[in-house]
């Protein structure tokens, strides 16, 4: 159940406004318990192999433990994603210096824009900034304008 | 007609209009279904897969467009819209919110003729000025109708006088003056009124028209609101629809609702006089409109998914009768305007992810097409997800919801009152208060403040306050029903 923080009254998830008090619910309650034990997400994540295909057809073997970094090194700013696309193009390509990342979630790997310059797809639908998608086996993702297409190992 | 079978845009639950940017919502959110395992197979998914390429391709898609359009007849169409698609496993229950359209095509449509019956109240009470402005809508209204709609006028105290029996309008004066006749005396017996205007509407072959009675009063009914509600429903059956003003406010407002709702008709607060024209013109207007009746809503929800309560949003704002599992009144669809529902379903508590598949069937008349309690369908597809991702839902649904809340939180100060809460109903009456300045309704939160201040100390509300705060903040719901999604 949420609890609506005006009155503190129990309210069933997913319900909109207050029954009791009238007061919008989606910015001020929190959930009150996790719901299920698959849901929490799991501390102790196996390293996946990620292969990343570039349009060129090289490939870039990644291995991803809680958290990857995608973007451009920068030296002025000092910035240093975790994989730097700058060899593939990214310059060019309208990569930002941290354009996206990838992350392990209970379902599967997610990505996440990280509100980038040019913004992020996967298979040509546009993905919202920072929250998290699910890719699966064989998805292109595209940053920028930089085609990549993922596989699972 | 292959109206139920699935096209490319049902398979992704989308509807013939929707832009590449919603189709490929409607996909992603499959294909999220499919790879965290819920519900979709293998085979499901290839068809999913191919209807999404087929409609992300203009080329491709504008083929088979014109395919669709030879073998189907857009006749009526049900667009779906939900607060949310993907909900997360839960111990507890979950609420979601769902829009229904029901568009009629865009082309003009031949209507059948009405078959109009006026039940006007003649107890005491409405002498003066309330019969006046009757008599003087009726002139308009006579004015207003075709020369193949059927008129008929009854009048009722005690007992029920036919002032106009049921026929075309082939001499105005006559029916003028008859009305102007009419003198107040007597009680009130609804009954009397609606059992001799049913009688004159089912004089004639009711397929051949659109039938309606509409009900004029200012007062309670005394010891025959049984009978009426059975005629009511009976009345339903026949394709009468009911339409029931209040005029002032000493008339029993549920009674009234209650008597509509078998037919999905209108109920409506008349506050003055000088309203009733404006009241009876608008409505005969819609009426004269009519492209679908007797439309009704099937409870064939799965298990686990209860319909908790429903609201129309367009033409008009009524509450829908719930309870039971029969079909649901939804009454007609006026004009080319969509008929809207705002639906909040109750879903049971989810233990693994899963799809699923809400079906929602409408049953309808249409007579230009020669169409009888046909059926139309479409599907929402929800996803139970072990890690849905955050949803931001629809404006248009949030709004109504919004206002909706409203009047549902005056209902309850009604029944918190019945049961004799008054504190609890004195506080609800103050959020009240504020949610209505919220909305920018400044009219309807003094009005709810002043009866807030009446009920601390009085422990009542006052009879014309009721009325106004019911029916004030139900118009306000009809206005969210032509919110558009984006």
């Amino acid at each position: 159940m949420i609890i609506c923080a005006d009155c503190l009254a129990e309210q069933y998830p997913g319900t909109l406004f207050c029954s009791e008090c009238g007061s919008y619910l989606r910015q001020k309650a929190a959930p009150t318990a996790t719901l299920s034990p698959t849901s929490a997400p799991s501390p102790t994540a196996t390293p996946l192999k990620i292969r990343l295909r570039f349009p060129d057809q090289r490939e870039l073997q990644i291995t991803l433990n809680k958290q990857l970094l995608l973007g451009r090194a920068d030296s002025e700013t000092g910035v240093r994603p975790d994989v730097d696309l700058t060899p593939h193009f990214g310059m060019e390509l309208g990569v930002s210096r941290l354009h996206a990342a990838l992350q392990q979630g209970p379902g599967g790997v997610m990505l996440i824009d990280k509100s980038s310059t040019n913004g992020t797809y996967i298979n040509n639908y546009q993905l919202v900034p920072e929250k998290p998608y699910l890719l699966g086996q064989g998805d292109q993702i595209t940053l920028g304008s930089l085609e990549i297409t993922v596989y699972f190992d | 007609m292959s109206l139920n079978t699935d096209n490319h845009y049902t398979i992704l639950g989308v509807d013939r209009q929707a832009t590449t940017e919603v189709i490929q919502a409607a996909y992603m959110r499959l294909r999220e279904g499919y790879v965290q395992g819920s519900g979709i197979d293998e085979p499901d998914f290839q068809q999913i897969k191919y209807a999404y390429e087929v409609l992300s391709d203009a080329k491709r898609r504008a083929i088979y467009d014109s395919l669709l359009g030879e073998i189907e007849e857009p006749v009526l169409d049900l667009s779906l819209h939900a607060s949310r698609t993907q909900i997360a496993l839960s111990e507890s229950e979950q609420v979601f919110y769902l829009r229904l359209d029901i568009k009629p095509p865009e082309q003009d449509v031949q209507q059948l003729p009405l078959n109009l019956c006026l039940v006007i109240d003649r107890s005491t009470s409405m002498g003066g000025l309330r019969l006046q402005q009757v008599q003087t809508a009726v002139e308009l209204i006579v004015k207003q109708l075709g020369p193949d709609d059927l008129l008929s006028i009854i009048s009722f105290s005690d007992r029920a006088q036919v002032v106009v029996p049921s026929g075309q309008i082939s001499n105005q004066q006559t029916i003028l003056t008859k009305i102007r006749e009419i003198r107040a005396s007597g009680g009130t017996e609804i009954f009397q009124g609606l059992n001799s205007g049913v009688t004159q509407l089912r004089g004639v072959e009711v397929s051949e028209y659109s039938n309606h009675l509409i009900l004029l009063t200012d007062g309670h009914t005394y010891g025959d609101a049984d009978k009426c509600l059975t005629l009511a429903a009976e009345a339903a059956e026949w394709g009468i629809t009911f339409t029931a003003f209040g005029l002032g406010s000493e008339w029993n407002d549920s009674f009234l609702d209650d008597l509509v709702s078998p037919s999905g008709g209108l109920s409506s607060f008349i506050e003055t006089p000088g309203q009733i024209i404006e009241f009876l013109q608008s409505r005969i207007t819609s009426l004269g409109k009519i492209y679908a009746q007797n439309v009704r809503l099937r409870q064939n929800f799965p298990a686990g998914l209860i319909l908790k309560y429903g609201f129309k949003l367009t033409p008009f704002a009524q509450p829908l009768p719930l309870g039971g599992s029969s079909d649901i009144s939804l009454g007609d669809i006026e004009g080319r305007a969509p008929l809207s529902l705002l639906l909040e379903f109750l879903i049971a508590p989810q233990a693994i992810p899963t799809r699923l598949s809400v079906p929602l069937t409408i049953t309808a008349d249409v007579p230009s097409q020669n169409v009888r309690k046909q059926t139309f369908s479409n599907r929402l597809q929800l996803f139970v997800l072990s890690d849905p991702p955050e949803e931001e839902p629809p404006a248009a649904i949030v709004e109504a919801v919004r206002l909706l809340n409203l009047y549902r939180m005056n209902e309850k100060v009604w029944s918190e009152l019945e049961d004799g809460r008054v504190e609890t109903a004195v506080n609800r009456m103050r959020y009240l208060t504020t949610r209505l300045l919220e909305a920018g309704q400044t009219k309807l939160a003094q009005q709810a403040n002043q009866e807030a201040d009446r009920l601390s100390k009085l422990g009542t509300l006052s009879s014309e306050g009721r009325k106004r705060l019911k029916y004030g903040t139900r118009a306000l719901i009809s206005q969210t029903g032509k919110f558009k999604f984006e």
